[in-house]
Formats: C-alpha cells, sequence, structure tokens
C-alpha cells in the first residue's frame, strides 16, 4: 500500500494532467487514508491547539477540492454532493484558517448551480439563507452572484435572458458543464408555463418559445410530454371540472351538526 | 417576620431605609417557595404554575440582597447547594442572618426532604429547583451573561437538571431550560454545538417522561438554534422528527414561539400558504401585552413579508398597529413598491432598509419578493382588462421584449398568480370567467370547519372544567376559588420571558 505522501503526488499531476477519471480512482485510497489519519472530518478542537494538525487539515481540503472538481468535469454530480458535505465542514467552521480556500465560494457556486438545475428551490433557498449568515453579499461576490443571477432570472420568468445568460457562458469553465442541464432545466419550466398557459399553440410558435432550432425537435419534444399535435398545432389538454355540492353530504353534515347541538343544550 | 430578625452585616448603614421593602420581596419569595412546596404534598403541579406567574410579578424587584438573604434563610448550613448559591450571586460579600435556623424550623417540613444518606436534610427538590430558576433569573435581568452560562454549566445542568427525577419539576425545569438556552446564545458562538447535543438528550428523556412544557420549550430552543445557524434543512427535518405537545398541555406562549419559527422556515422554504397560516396562529396564540411586544413586531414582520411573498398587500392599518408602527417603517416602504409595481422603487428601498432587514433575518425573503413585483403588476392589469394585448402589458410594465413580457405572464399564470389564458398568434391575453365559488364545495367545507372547532372548544371546556370535592366541603370552597384562578391564569403565564428573548429573535 503506498503512503499518503505519493498517493497525493500522483493525485496532483493526474488533476493537473487534466485526467479526471483517473483522479477519482486514486481518490478511493486516499479517502481510506485520511480516515487513518483522523482528517476526513475535521476535529475543530485539536485544530486550534495543534499547528502541524492543521495543516494536515489544510493537504485534506485541498485534496478533497480535487476531488470535487473532478467529479465536476466527469459530470458525476453524487460523488460532487458527497465531496461538498464534507468540505462544508471545513468551509463553515470557525478556524479562520481552515475556511479560507482560494476554491471555496467556486465550489459553493457549483453546488448552487447543481441544485438550480435539479429544480431543488426548497434547498436552494435554504442554502441562501445559511450562505447569508457567511457571505454578507451574496449578489457582489464574484462566483456566487452568477447562480444567484440565474435564479432570480429564473423565479421572475425571464427566461429569455436566462438563455442569453447561459449561451454566452460564464469565465468560469467549471460553470459551463452546467450549461447543458440548465437550458433543459429552463425548456421544462417553460413547458410547464405553457401547459397551463395556453389551451393551443402552433407548432412554429412553440419552438421560438422553448428555444429550438427547428420543428423536427419541437415535434419530438412535444410526443414525449404527451402533447397532441394536429396539423401543426399543439392542443393542452387541461381543462378540470369544479366538484359540485352533493345533497348527501349536506345531508350528513346537518345531522351530525344536530347531534352536536343535541348534546349541548 | 420581623425587621430585627433581619440584621444584615454586609448591608451598609444608608441601607436601612431599604430594609423593609427588601423585607417585604423576601417575605413574598418565602410565600412562593411554601407554594411550590405545597405541590409536593398535594402532587397537584397547578401550584407551581401559580408560584411561578406569581415570581413572573416580582421578578423586577428581585436584587442580590434579597436573594443571598432567601437563601441564606431557606437552605441549611450543611446544604450543599448554599455554597455556590451564595458565591454565585454575590462573589465576594457574605451576608449573615441571624436566627436563621430558629426561622427555618418554624418553616413547613415540606420545603425539606431527607437526602439519600438518610440522615442530613436538604431543601426539596422543587424549592430547590425553584430558587436555582430565581438566581438565574437574576443573573439574566443584572446582565450578567458570563456568570449565568457559568452557573449553568458547572451547577444547573449536572446538579439540578439531571438529578431529579419528580413530575412536579416539569414546570420549573422548562423554565430553567429557557434561561440556559438564553444565555449560551448570548455567550458562545454560533458554531459551538455542545448544548444543542444536551439539549436533545434531555429532550429525549422529557419525551419519555410526557414532560410536555420541558419538551415544547427544548423543541423551540432547538428550532431557535437551528435558525440562528441558517441550518433550514437541519431545522426542517427536526420538525418533521419530533412531535410538538398539542392543545391544552403546553402553555400558549411557547406554542406561539413554536409556530412562528415553522412559519419561518416554511417561508424559507417557499411554502407560503403554510408558513402563512403559521404565523397567524403564532400571532393568535401570543399575548398581546406589553411584554411580548418584541415578538409581536417580528411576528409581524414576518407576515407582511409572507403575504407580500403570496401576492397580497397588506391593509394600510397593518402598519399602524400600536406599538409597532417604527418597527414596521422599514416594510412598509417596501410593501408601497411592491404595490406599485414599481422595480426601481422596490431596489431603492431594499438597499435603504437592507440593515434593518438582515437584523430581522428577513432580507433574503425580501430579495425573492423582486419577482413580485412584477407579478403583482400582472395581477393589477389582469383584474383591470379582461382582454390585452401583450405589447401594452410590455409598455404598462416597463419591460423589454414581448417574448419576456410572455413568459412572465404564462409563469404567473401557472403560480396562480392570475386565472387567464394567452393567445399567442393574436398576441393578448384572455382574463379567465371568474370562478364562482359558491357553486362549489369550498363554502360548505369552511363552514364545516368551523362548526367543528366550535364543538371542539366546546367540549374541550367540558372536560377541562374542575368541580370542587364534596366530601371537604369547607375547604372546598376556599380551594376551588384558588384553583379557578389558577386555571384561569394557564393562558397568561409565560408573559414575562417574552420580553428578554423575542425582541432579538433571529
Amino acid at each position: 500500500m503506498p503512503s499518503l505522501p505519493e498517493l497525493t503526488k500522483g493525485l496532483k499531476t493526474a488533476f493537473e494532467g487534466k485526467q479526471y477519471e483517473t483522479c477519482l480512482r486514486l481518490l478511493l485510497p486516499i479517502k481510506i487514508e485520511l480516515i487513518k489519519a483522523k482528517l476526513l472530518i475535521p476535529d475543530i478542537k485539536s485544530a486550534k491547539e495543534n499547528q502541524s494538525y492543521l495543516q494536515d487539515l489544510n493537504i485534506a481540503k485541498k485534496i478533497l477540492e480535487i476531488g470535487a472538481l473532478s467529479s465536476i468535469y466527469c459530470e458525476d454530480f453524487e460523488t460532487f454532493m458527497n465531496y461538498y458535505s464534507q468540505l462544508s465542514a471545513f468551509y463553515f467552521s470557525d478556524v479562520k484558517e481552515l475556511s479560507d480556500s482560494d476554491s471555496k465560494f467556486k465550489l459553493i457556486s457549483l453546488y448552487l448551480l447543481i441544485l438550480l438545475a435539479q429544480n431543488d428551490y426548497t434547498k436552494l433557498h435554504s442554502e441562501f439563507e445559511f450562505l447569508s449568515r457567511y457571505v454578507t453579499n451574496l449578489e457582489e461576490s464574484s462566483y456566487l452572484s452568477y447562480p444567484v443571477k440565474l435564479e432570480r432570472l429564473l423565479m421572475e420568468g425571464s427566461y429569455q435572458k436566462a438563455w442569453d445568460l447561459l449561451q454566452t457562458g460564464s469565465k468560469v469553465e467549471e460553470f459551463n458543464v452546467f450549461t447543458k442541464t440548465l437550458k433543459e432545466a429552463i425548456r421544462e419550466e417553460i413547458a410547464l408555463n405553457s401547459e397551463q398557459a395556453y389551451s393551443s399553440l402552433p407548432l412554429f410558435n412553440a419552438k421560438t418559445l422553448l428555444f429550438f432550432e427547428n420543428e423536427k425537435e419541437m415535434e419530438a419534444f412535444a410526443k414525449e410530454r404527451d402533447w397532441s399535435v394536429n396539423h401543426g398545432v399543439i392542443t393542452f389538454g387541461n381543462d378540470s371540472t369544479p366538484d359540485r355540492i352533493e345533497s348527501g353530504d349536506t345531508v350528513d353534515m346537518a345531522i351530525d351538526y344536530a347531534v352536536h347541538l343535541e348534546s349541548i343544550v | 417576620m420581623s425587621s430585627d430578625a433581619m440584621d444584615i452585616d454586609s448591608v451598609p448603614e444608608a441601607a436601612v431605609d431599604n430594609n423593609s421593602n427588601e423585607d417585604a420581596v423576601v417575605d413574598k419569595l418565602l410565600e412562593i417557595l411554601k407554594q411550590v412546596s405545597k405541590s409536593t404534598l398535594s402532587m397537584d403541579s397547578r401550584y407551581v404554575w401559580k408560584s411561578l406567574r406569581d415570581f413572573a410579578a416580582l421578578r423586577h424587584d428581585v436584587t442580590v440582597e434579597n436573594t443571598s438573604i432567601l437563601v441564606n434563610l431557606v437552605y441549611p448550613d450543611d446544604s450543599s447547594y448554599k455554597k455556590y448559591l451564595l458565591k454565585t450571586i454575590h462573589p465576594t460579600s457574605r451576608p449573615k442572618v441571624e436566627n436563621a435556623v430558629k426561622f427555618r424550623e418554624e418553616y413547613p417540613a415540606s420545603l425539606y426532604q431527607l437526602q439519600q444518606d438518610g440522615t442530613s436534610l436538604d431543601v426539596s427538590s422543587e424549592v430547590n429547583s425553584f430558587v436555582h430558576y430565581i438566581v438565574q433569573s437574576l443573573l439574566l435581568d443584572s446582565n450578567r451573561i458570563d456568570e449565568l452560562q457559568q452557573f449553568n454549566k458547572t451547577h444547573v445542568i449536572p446538579q439540578v437538571l439531571k438529578q431529579y427525577n419528580n413530575r412536579n419539576l416539569d414546570l420549573i425545569n422548562a423554565k430553567i431550560w429557557f434561561y440556559i438556552n438564553r444565555a449560551n446564545e448570548l455567550t458562545s458562538t454560533p458554531n459551538d454545538s455542545s448544548l444543542l447535543a444536551e439539549m436533545m438528550q434531555y429532550l429525549k428523556s422529557a419525551t419519555l417522561k410526557h414532560d410536555n412544557e420541558t419538551k415544547a420549550t427544548l423543541i423551540t430552543s432547538i428550532l431557535r438554534q437551528y435558525l440562528r445557524l441558517g441550518e433550514i434543512e437541519l431545522a426542517a427535518d427536526f420538525v418533521s422528527k419530533v412531535e410538538f405537545p398539542s392543545g391544552d398541555n403546553v402553555s400558549s406562549p411557547l406554542e406561539a414561539r413554536y409556530y412562528f419559527y415553522l412559519s419561518k422556515i416554511h417561508a424559507i422554504q417557499l411554502d407560503y400558504s403554510q408558513s402563512h397560516e403559521y404565523v397567524i396562529s403564532a400571532l393568535r396564540k401570543a399575548p398581546h401585552t406589553k411584554n411580548s411586544l418584541g415578538f409581536l413586531q417580528q411576528a409581524n414582520k414576518l407576515q407582511c413579508c409572507i403575504q407580500l411573498l403570496m401576492g397580497d398587500i397588506p391593509e394600510l392599518t397593518f402598519f399602524h398597529q400600536k406599538g409597532l408602527e417604527k418597527s414596521l417603517l422599514p416594510y412598509y416602504h417596501i410593501t408601497k413598491a411592491v404595490k406599485l409595481g414599481d422595480l426601481n422603487l422596490f431596489t431603492q428601498s431594499l438597499s435603504k432598509y437592507k440593515k434593518e432587514l438582515v437584523q430581522d433575518s428577513n432580507y433574503q425573503l425580501c430579495v425573492r419578493l423582486r419577482s413580485n413585483v412584477i407579478k403583482t403588476g400582472i395581477r393589477m392589469i389582469s383584474l383591470t382588462y379582461k382582454k390585452i394585448s401583450l405589447k401594452d402589458i410590455c409598455l404598462k410594465l416597463h419591460l423589454d421584449s414581448e417574448q419576456t413580457v410572455e413568459y412572465m405572464i404564462s409563469r404567473a399564470i401557472r403560480d396562480g398568480v392570475i386565472e387567464a389564458k394567452i393567445n399567442h398568434e393574436e398576441g393578448y391575453i384572455e382574463t379567465s370567467e371568474l370562478l364562482n365559488v359558491y357553486s362549489t364545495k369550498q363554502p360548505q367545507q369552511v363552514f364545516d370547519e368551523r362548526i367543528r372547532f366550535v364543538n371542539h372548544l366546546h367540549s374541550d371546556y367540558v372536560t377541562g372544567m374542575r368541580f370542587p370535592d364534596s366530601r371537604e366541603e369547607d375547604n372546598s370552597k376556599k380551594l376551588s376559588d384558588e384553583s379557578l384562578e389558577t386555571t384561569m391564569d394557564l393562558n397568561s403565564m409565560n408573559l414575562s420571558d417574552f420580553d428578554s428573548d423575542l425582541d432579538d429573535v433571529i
């Protein structure tokens, strides 16, 4: 079994050589070593007292960051979530040396983007609330502003601006990994809205609304969602009839009230 | 008690005038303690209720001097508690009470109990806990937070809370926990979770003992702690796992607090209608007195945010409620911006009042209102016009393109803000016929719900009534008056804690 420094060195070269698959593979034995050295989950109390332990923890943090970034490049979001939850123990501790890191905000932003792409608004907003305790200006932080802005545009329904924002891409190359998923998420939103908002919609117009290149793609998308397409027009069947009053229920209730009234009087 | 027995060494000559006043307070405190001890005999915790209430009225009269006299009087000299209690109350001075032994002999026996070794006497568990509670409130009121924290850590938790196992203590324990949590909040860094673990553990045993009051206090404390850390997910998980003691088993201020936290969690998690229901219940359950003003302010602020987020505009009178006018001012300006549908004004007021909003931790909620400003605009238009072209809406709301408007309207339709259909080919929206609610089941359901509620209330009262025991005809008259008073007081209990706590609810 190779030692931790050797493994770390291997990991570093693999990461710099952009062999992300290899990175993820290398990380498995490293993590086991980290657990053995009690470094995977930081012990805040001894980190405050012991300088060398603190330094080791910082190395562990770097390793985890590499793992998180690699999993982003491999589009393995589940693994990223794991790394992120391990990292958050470092990022949000009250030891300054541990919580500071160059990639900190990048990784948090990536996490937010994943939540956004998964349409998990509940978690996303909980996370905003959580972050607002640590970061005073969410909108102005260079990394965090990207997911925050995107979220706001999506909430408003300014899909066109959101689409444009995605189309132009971001300076941070990791963010662009999400462009495809986020575009799909936007399309999904528009589709859901359209179902409610239109009774019928020509295929041609639907194409522009949903940012499709041609009508064929549009038609395939409509089929997927079980929309009926006739003569180039999509119709959405969504008429629900409100429930009517059943006389039987009314009678039951009235009798029930009478019984109660009797017991009071 | 005559005043000549109250010669106190440490009190300087000038304070002699105060002596009679101090005596009166000590007397009252002793009365309360005697009342507490009654519950030992009768096993009736209502006496504790009443004592807690009486103490709340007396709270501002409690001073270092009279507390130390009280401890000196009540505790036997060889009591293991006496020394550290006196030291906590005042680190240096040692007031001596002469003839204390003689006075102690006159106290009812129920104030004391045999220790485990069977030879020495010490104060009973109820009285002891109550005295600890008095000391806690003294320390908090005189702003000796660090000492309170120290006192809690070294004495209260290990020597009082964990030692006794007595159902009469439930109510006192709830109070004690409240102070522990409060002190911890004021002193430690948010990341320190040691107390959280302690509270969880005690919550477990409180649940097993059906100690509802303590359980409720702990649940609200834990929620508060989570919200302070911003751990909304954890808080939501916690809420889904614990069962808050319902209805009549717990005092209503605690319920109010619980509902307030629930409302906050749901609001952050975008479940506005649920959140609105909770904040309304919180406001209804909360006592409307001077002491609870801090809580009412916070709850009203939250309610305002939620209403706006749901697309409702609070009425003007809402902002002119007594005692709330000033604190609601930032919210008033934001509401105004939302009502006008003016994005610029909204951004302005948001940045102007950012500090206040962050302090109330409602800032993130208000940021979300941005999209509501637009939605309100759309809603106004949809209410006014039956049919309007997309282009006109675009002009009215100062938006940049028709396509954007179309997206926004379809979003608004999906969110249920307006009832309309878009006609894309001809570029207009048409408001759907307003649904006549009286043709649906809804009114009947609401009516049914209300009747059920009233019936339930009635049957609750019937079961809640207490009747004097027929065998003790003579005694009962006095007792029933007392118990009636006690029962009636239950609802006004706990008021005193609101002011110390809720002014800075997170």
